[in-house]
């Protein structure tokens, strides 16, 4: 749909400046490189200057001025990536109707959000901010780098990065608008027919913006942002993220999105994807997964613990998520898991945490792997990442030390109410015992509750 | 007392109006003359210029002439100033002054389906007009001129779109009357429609995206339709569309509540998008959106709600024990306070020109805050230009007001020392030439009579009516020596009990306030009740919402 925009943006003649992020410089000495695409690197040194990674190797003489940190005896690894969060964000359901692709979470992003912080300390650099799954098409996705410490939430973006879309299928969407509000879907039946629905509405509106565009009709059609962001997913602009857990949903969407030309998509979850594991390799279709969570619903009582190393073993693109702002902490150890789960190499295990979740986010050229070239996003481990011994020592985000365990106050905090009750804060949430995609939704629901 | 359920069903109410009964209406008292003498005051003719002390002459609500020895006209009447201090009225640059609360009427509208409410449900009502729901009556205009401002912009009220802005003159025995502009601005919020599409900031933002190019291409169908109508399919009308096209062609300002920094960076992501001319409404905190208040095409519109000191006292008391983590997040709190409070100052250092408004605060606190301001760096002549000039500028009526010059409105304020002296007291507001003289109202005791709070003392039940949902609690007054203290708890949450604060009793009626969590924000409630030997009536007024109704029994009395 660039013509509408192009059109829009001509007419209104604004300009908007990208945000200048900052970049930094870092010499990280004698660490062991776990590279992700070239192996383990003893003993080697390697070097980050404006942001991006200039040279890998053994004694890089360090430029003068440069901050040097010592790794010896430490694991230097690439930037943990989460393909699936909800930190940062102010809002994640807009939960009013199955369809709302046109809403965007990057509208809300929230630099002020300790769980930034938090995540840094857990060696995450880059979080895929997910909009809810309350929505057969939810809305819109940010991919954003944790530079803690910005506080334009421009700042925040990883400018470039693949635009997503949330889905949902499943007992969601089902309880939120069929039971909530007695609307489709309130079957599995219905998500897809809303789906198909939602695919012919952006078709049909592509195509009359292409006759209005080429002259063949003379009245614009009626602007309208959702079918606008509907069409996007059509052509590819778009890709889609979808809450799924059971093989049969998740087959049915492949076929809609064969009827409709649409050739990439990541199953979120996708606790059944064992089941289809063939099936979605054949597609072409990416899973991030949980290394071994289920049981919280009905529809997710038949998991296992294998289903990363089964899906990968069958040629799926296959990453571990935390969706969580507990879980984003350890998902070092979560991919750990896959070694006593499925026995997958160092290399294959922590692909789930880096280079895959880089290929779901359409991020791969420029993070994931420590390669000359790619964004200076690093963290450096006391003892082996997959170890339950690992410590994250240094989260590095673009050059940039963003946590050092050396330099973690107790109050990491930015924004500060001038009124606060102190103590602040209070950790409401202990554990991971429900579905975080449903944030905000509850009022929806039990609306005269407290 | 769980105010988490006040505030959450608050959305649509309130409130009975408070000022109308059992006041002379001054307005319609017939004038003797139209001309007014001001004789031998401080003339500040504009925020950095006093031209000394002088004359003023006022005729048909207009400033005619300002001079020294002038000769009052034979048919005037003569205000003798005593070298008093006059200034051009002050502008309220966004308000809801004059504007009525809605009743609360309980029901939710019947809406089919959620994800598509009527526009009057979605909150979306850019047609409607502030001057429309204008009551010359409403009390807060008098509070208001009191404090010294003689205009506002009024922002009709509601949920994300509630309508278009209108300039008033704070006099007139008729809204009509009182309408100085009308549909000067468009008024924009972040606020969702609370279970109906949209019902989120990103609900909303993507809404306004929408409604915005639907506008602009409707415009543009609507021009083409005009030059040549033959053959071409007629574009239908559509009022809200029409509403929003004078934004899109650059000749109507946003009006947009940005109460904190996040709010700043989105309502300028926004503009940067689609271009329109924005003001930024009711800023509490900029912090590190401040770069973009350089752009001509963004306005910037402080709140004089200034956060709340944290009690010295109170803190000093506690700081007996405290562990080092708390002693820093005292520090990092005081200094936030102090980041807030430099704000409008550092805004003058960078050339930014910023009116002060009213929409959340107490009229009655304008002067004491705007001190607060100018002991944090601010500059008197920029605090003055904030209530003046700024916003007359900002209005786009800086022909007519914001100065002391001849041809412009006679609104005029005269004080009886310097305005910023902690001692000064307004003692005249002119508003297009009429007069209001300022009763200075007796100060209230600083400690609360208690006298007699002994026939009270025992255990009450209570319940408020919080729009039609009943809360119920208990109320513990309890009497040590002198101290009286009072304990709410809400029977939900029984463990979590809010003290009462500034006690008073006389002669059967009880008053005192509670700060009270309304969902992560601390909230003022005042609460005032009649009591009978066994039962009491009375109200709980939430600060900037509206009263409740609340009664209660004794369960028992103290042993």
């Amino acid at each position: 749909m660039l013509n509408i925009k192009n059109i829009i943006l001509g007419l209104l003649a604004t300009t908007c400046l990208s945000a200048q992020v900052d970049m930094g410089d870092v010499l990280i000495k004698n660490g062991t490189l776990l590279t992700i695409s070239d192996g383990e690197k003893e003993k080697t040194d390697i070097l980050i200057k404006k942001g991006k990674i200039s040279k890998i190797g053994k004694s890089i003489k360090a430029p003068e001025g440069i901050k040097t940190i010592d790794a010896n005896g430490m694991y230097v690894m690439p930037g943990i990536i989460d393909a699936h969060s909800h930190i940062a964000i102010d809002a994640v359901n807009e939960a009013t109707n199955p369809v709302t692709a046109e809403v965007w979470v990057g509208d809300a992003l929230d630099p002020y959000d300790i769980n930034i912080y938090r995540a840094l300390a857990g060696g995450v650099t880059i979080s895929h901010a997910m909009h809810g799954s309350a929505n057969a098409i939810g809305g819109q996705c940010e991919t954003i780098k944790h530079r803690w410490g910005v506080l334009d939430p421009n700042d925040l973006r990883m400018e470039g990065a693949k635009k997503t879309i949330k889905f949902a299928l499943g007992e969601n969407p089902i309880r939120v608008h069929g039971e909530g509000g007695n609307i489709v879907p309130n079957t599995r039946m219905g998500v897809e027919q809303v789906f198909r629905n939602a695919f012919e509405q952006g078709k049909a509106y592509a195509a009359e913006w292409k006759a209005y565009n080429n002259g063949t009709t003379k009245i614009a059609p009626e602007y309208n942002i959702r079918k606008e962001a509907l069409a996007d997913i059509l052509s590819g602009e778009i890709m889609i993220h979808c809450h799924s857990y059971r093989a049969d949903e998740i087959l049915m969407l492949m076929n809609v999105l064969t009827d409709y030309g649409v050739d990439q998509i990541c199953f979120q979850h996708v606790n059944e994807g064992f089941k289809v594991a063939p099936e979605l390799a054949e597609f072409g279709a990416y899973a991030s997964v949980f290394s071994d969570w289920w049981a919280y619903k009905f529809e997710v009582y038949y998991s296992t613990a294998y289903n990363a190393t089964i899906l990968s073993k069958n040629g799926v693109t296959t990453s571990i998520n935390s969706d969580s702002r507990e879980l984003i902490r350890h998902l070092y150890h979560e991919a750990a898991k896959t070694q006593k789960y499925g026995g997958l190499s160092d290399t294959e295990a922590l692909s789930m945490i880096t280079i895959n979740p880089a290929k779901q986010l359409g991020i791969d050229k420029r993070v994931g792997s420590l390669e000359v070239n790619k964004e200076g996003d690093v963290v450096i481990f006391q003892n082996h990442p997959l170890s339950i011994y690992a410590i994250p020592q240094y989260t590095i985000v673009d050059g940039i030390v963003r946590f050092d365990i050396n330099e973690d106050p107790q109050d990491m905090r930015i924004d500060i109410d001038p009124e606060e009750k102190i103590p602040a804060f209070q950790e409401s949430e202990a554990g991971h015992n429900h579905d975080n995609c449903l944030q905000g939704v509850s009022e929806l629901l039990f609306e005269h509750k407290h | 007392m769980n105010l988490k359920c006040f505030a959450g069903s608050i959305g649509v109410c309130l409130l009975l109006a408070t000022h109308t009964s059992g006041q002379i209406d001054y307005n319609n008292i017939p004038e003797v003359t139209d001309k007014i003498f001001i004789n031998d005051v401080h003339v500040q003719k504009t925020p950095t210029l006093n031209i000394g002390l002088s004359d003023i002459l006022i005729e048909n609500g207009l400033i005619v002439q300002i001079g020294t020895n002038m000769t009052p006209p034979v048919d005037a009447k003569i205000i003798e100033a005593d070298s008093a201090y006059a200034y051009s009225g002050f502008i309220d640059a966004f308000s809801h002054l004059g504007i009525p609360k809605k009743e609360p009427n309980g029901k939710r509208p019947e809406v089919k389906f959620k994800g598509f409410p009527p526009n009057e449900v979605a909150g979306i009502t850019p047609e409607k007009l502030a001057s429309a729901d204008l009551s010359h009556s409403e009390g807060s205009i008098k509070s208001h001129r009191d404090a010294g401002f003689t205009i506002a912009h009024i922002v009709p009220r509601g949920k994300m779109l509630p309508g278009q802005g209108s300039i008033i003159s704070l006099h007139g025995s008729s809204a009509d009357e009182m309408i100085l502009k009308d549909q000067t601005s468009t008024f924009l919020q972040f606020s969702g429609a609370r279970g109906y599409y949209p019902s989120t900031v990103i609900g909303v933002m993507a809404k306004w995206r929408d409604l915005y190019r639907k506008a602009h291409f409707h415009n543009k169908n609507l021009e083409n339709y005009k030059l040549s109508a033959n053959g071409i399919q007629r574009p239908h009308e559509d009022k809200t569309l029409n509403a929003l096209i004078p934004v899109t062609n650059g000749s109507r300002p946003v009006f947009m509540t940005t109460k904190k920094v996040k709010d700043i960076f989105r309502a300028v992501e926004l503009q940067k998008e689609l271009g329109y001319d924005l003001v930024l409404c009711d800023v509490k905190q900029i912090g590190a959106a401040q770069k973009y208040l350089k752009s001509s095409k963004i306005d910037i519109l402080l709140s004089l709600d200034l956060p709340k000191e944290e009690d010295k006292k109170k803190s000093k008391k506690d700081s007996t024990e405290v562990d080092a983590l708390k002693k820093s997040m005292m520090e990092r709190k005081a200094k936030s306070y102090n980041e807030y409070l430099t704000q409008a100052a550092n805004l003058e250092k960078a050339n930014i020109a910023f009116a002060f408004t009213m929409m959340s605060g107490k009229s009655k606190d304008l002067k004491s805050n705007i001190i607060k301001l100018i002991e944090h760096g601010l500059s008197k002549s920029a605090g003055l230009a904030a209530l003046t000039t700024n916003p007359a500028k900002i209005l786009g009526i800086d022909d007519i007001a914001g100065t002391l010059e001849a041809g412009k409105l006679a609104n005029i304020i005269l004080s009886d020392k310097p305005y910023f002296e902690k001692e000064s007291k307004l003692k005249y507001v002119f508003v297009e030439g009429h007069m209001t003289e300022i009763k200075q109202k007796k100060k209230k005791e600083g400690k609360g009579s208690l006298k007699g709070i002994k026939a009270v003392l025992g255990i009450w039940s209570y319940s408020v009516d919080v729009f039609g949902e009943e809360q119920t609690g208990k109320m513990t007054i309890t009497q040590n020596g002198d101290d009286i203290q009072i304990e709410l708890t809400d029977d939900n949450t029984p463990n979590d009990t809010d003290n009462a604060t500034g006690i008073s009793y006389n002669d059967g009626t009880l008053s005192f306030n509670v700060t009270v969590d309304g969902g992560g924000q601390e909230t003022a409630v005042d609460i005032t009740l009649d009591f009978n030997a066994e039962d009491f009536s009375g109200t709980a007024t939430i600060e900037g919402m509206g009263a409740l109704n609340m009664e209660g029994s004794k369960i028992s009395s103290p042993e």
